[in-house]
């Protein structure tokens, strides 16, 4: 990428970026609605309205809307938000355009964290599980990344790629082990298919503030990820303590990963789509392309997990699935267009 | 080249011997106990009826079954590996055993499994589930003007797979429970098909497919110098690229057909077997098959010896082992 085009695509990408952070906003904004209203028995707008604004418990509606679709929808804001804000700071700092948090391993460690905590602690409280999983997520990250830049040419996309990959099935593997011995199969399931169906208010309220503080520290350290995607010599250059920037970025990852993986489970390819569509529009600055992928995110798995309960009702089609069929063909073509500009 | 040459063949040698040792050692292992001494009157013919069950109805097919898997996926792996000039290529990373998977799975959902007709659809069915699968990546890997880079062969058969898995998930969702565990547990490699009835049908396949590779050792050797060096040799460079890819992708796709899908297996042993005896492949594809065979059948052997680990699937025990050598190739390689 030569300079002029760079600052270009800034300028332009600055100047729309509010533009499209609204319609953005609109779209998550309608989603939501949507997913509110729609599902296995279909409601009116209004109805959704006045379970939340004026809520009589003797509607049974009004039940179901509190109970079961807004933590749902929420949750899919939250999650969505998270993985490709995740991505985002990720591609970033590792300046790989391949990098995502499901693809990299790291969803597969926080499921593992997850079985570990139901086989050691069962019924314990959500917040174990939290912790567990953001310790399985930062012990896959280390893996991963030691492995990926570990011999002589540092860390390619093809290696954390690859590294990943075995990562993520050898703790996918460790899950099956400990689902099967302690027979906790049935309870995994949830966090092996990648579904929002059960999520209770209690399990987001344990995730705020974790969310709150990831989606921060992202935006904090922005500008700072934006001079790391040019390079480590353009950064320390220009000053910037590239390792704690690094460090700082991982804390957040680990934390959204692990809060995302406990929600609805380890969930691929939103992360490396949707930072992808935000550079496209943007440009490559971070401080546009990490807003932009929380609210695209958002909207996207909202959209995603209205598709899987309308498609084939009433039976859910699992997020899982419908990110592969999505998420494959765009990194075939993000891996081919890689390889172009590397040759 | 001549020492490597005396390597290789003992190598080989040794391979077979320990594979030998194993399976006594296998038939030993189990919830019944048997002396040597019993196993060695089963086979002479003057055991007790109840021997003779447990080891011709239970363990031997089982075991027979883990050899052939591991011996189909080991070879396979070793061809693709030479016929790509790729270190990572296998079944497993090529997606040609998520392709072989899928069509299997189709199988479970449109047949009863154990029905007469499926055990012979099986195979034809996951050996058009691998070519697809193998004609789909090298499709879109492939471009004009360029050689095939490794990597992005790699990267495409990883998304293939990846992209075959959740089709395959989607199918499994809509099973009804029974067939839903066998998918399951086929998924995570079971090993299931532990039957003189599916062995029959597998042995020959296998035997015939590897003894056509072995065959072509020779050919395998100049593929391994570069394309162009073949052709300069006199190779018939599609002819035989095409036929040879054929066979392994049809040893693979027998192998996760009855065995289920062991990922890493066709990527390790030849790792194994290259690097104690060379580049050879009179001595490289047996000693690879070997050890691909060794690999399942002592992870087989584990599980059902130790009672920590007893019940878990096959291949979970052949990942745990396996993904870290992997990881550690990976580290090693430029």
């Amino acid at each position: 990428m030569t300079q002029p085009q760079h600052s270009a695509g800034r300028s332009q990408g600055g100047r729309l970026f509010p533009l499209y952070m609204t319609a953005g906003a609109l779209m998550l904004l309608a989603a939501a609605a949507a997913s509110v209203s729609f599902g296995a028995a279909d409601m009116s707008l209004a109805t959704a309205w006045g379970a939340v604004f004026g809520f009589n418990p003797d509607i049974s509606e009004h039940q179901v809307i509190r109970a079961l679709r807004l933590p749902r929808t929420l949750a899919g804001i939250v999650v969505g938000a998270s993985l490709a804000v995740c991505g985002a700071v990720m591609q970033g700092t590792t300046r790989n355009p391949l990098a995502d948090s499901g693809l990299m391993g790291i969803s597969s460690g926080a499921a593992c964290g997850i079985a570990v905590s139901l086989a050691l602690v069962p019924g314990g409280p959500y917040l174990t599980q939290m912790m567990f999983s953001c310790i399985g997520a930062a012990l896959a990250t280390s893996l991963t990344y030691l492995f990926a830049s570990a011999g002589g040419r540092g860390m390619t996309p093809q290696r954390l790629v690859l590294a990943g990959l075995s990562i993520s099935m050898l703790f996918g593997a460790l899950t099956s082990a400990i689902a099967i011995k302690y027979r906790i199969g049935k309870e995994m399931i949830h966090w092996t298919s990648g579904s929002t169906a059960s999520i209770s208010w209690i399990e987001l309220a344990v995730a705020m503030p974790l969310f709150a503080l990831g989606i921060g520290t992202a935006l904090a350290i922005s500008r700072s990820v934006t001079l790391l995607s040019m390079g480590d010599d353009v950064a320390s250059g220009l000053g910037l303590q590239a390792r704690r920037i690094r460090l700082i970025a991982t804390l957040a990852v680990l934390a959204l990963t692990g809060l995302a993986v406990v929600i609805v489970g380890p969930i691929g390819f939103v992360g490396m789509i949707i930072p992808h569509l935000a550079r496209f529009l943007v440009g490559a600055d971070y401080r546009y392309i990490i807003p932009m992928s929380a609210i695209y995110g958002a909207g996207f798995l909202v959209l995603a997990d209205l598709f899987g309960r309308l498609y084939n009702r009433p039976h859910e089609t699992p997020l899982g699935i419908i990110f592969a069929v999505i998420g494959v063909p765009c990194f075939l073509y993000i891996a081919r267009k890689i390889r172009r500009e590397t040759q | 080249m001549k020492v490597k040459q005396a390597r290789g063949w003992s190598v080989t040698l040794a391979f077979a011997v320990l594979l030998f040792l194993l399976v006594l050692v296998s038939l030993n292992t189990g919830k019944m106990s048997l002396k040597l001494g019993e196993i060695m009157e089963v086979f002479l013919g003057a055991a007790s009826e109840r021997n003779e069950t447990i080891v011709y109805q239970f363990r031997m097919p089982r075991i027979v079954l883990a050899a052939l898997v591991g011996f189909g996926m080991g070879g396979a792996g070793v061809v693709l590996q030479t016929l790509l000039r790729n270190d990572m290529a296998s079944p497993g990373t090529l997606g040609i055993s998520a392709g072989a998977g899928l069509f299997v799975m189709l199988v479970i959902a449109g047949f009863q499994i154990t029905a007469l007709p499926s055990r012979y659809l099986l195979p034809v069915l996951a050996f058009v589930g691998g070519i697809t699968s193998a004609v789909l990546i090298f499709l879109l890997a492939y471009r004009r003007h360029a050689e095939v880079s490794p990597t992005g062969l790699i990267l495409t058969g990883v998304a293939v797979g990846t992209g075959y898995g959740a089709l395959t998930l989607m199918i499994t969702l809509k099973l009804d429970d029974n067939q839903m565990e066998f998918a399951q547990r086929w998924n995570a490699g079971s090993l299931w098909g532990d039957d003189w009835n599916y062995i029959g049908i597998m042995l020959p396949l296998v035997a015939g497919i590897w003894l056509y590779l072995y065959s072509r050792y020779r050919i395998l050797d100049l593929f391994a110098l570069g394309q162009l060096l073949a052709k300069g040799l006199g190779v018939r460079i599609r002819y035989q690229f095409v036929s040879l890819a054929l066979a392994a992708v049809a040893l693979s796709s027998v192998s996760v057909a009855f065995g289920g899908s062991f990922f890493f297996v066709g990527l390790i042993a030849p790792h194994i077997a290259r690097r104690l005896c060379g580049g050879n492949h009179a001595w490289l594809l047996p000693a690879s098959s070997l050890a691909g065979a060794l690999l399942v059948l002592a992870a087989d052997t584990l599980v059902r010896s130790s009672i920590a680990i007893v019940g878990i699937p096959t291949g979970i025990v052949i990942t745990l082992i396996s993904a870290p050598y992997f990881l550690y190739l990976l580290a090693r390689i430029k």
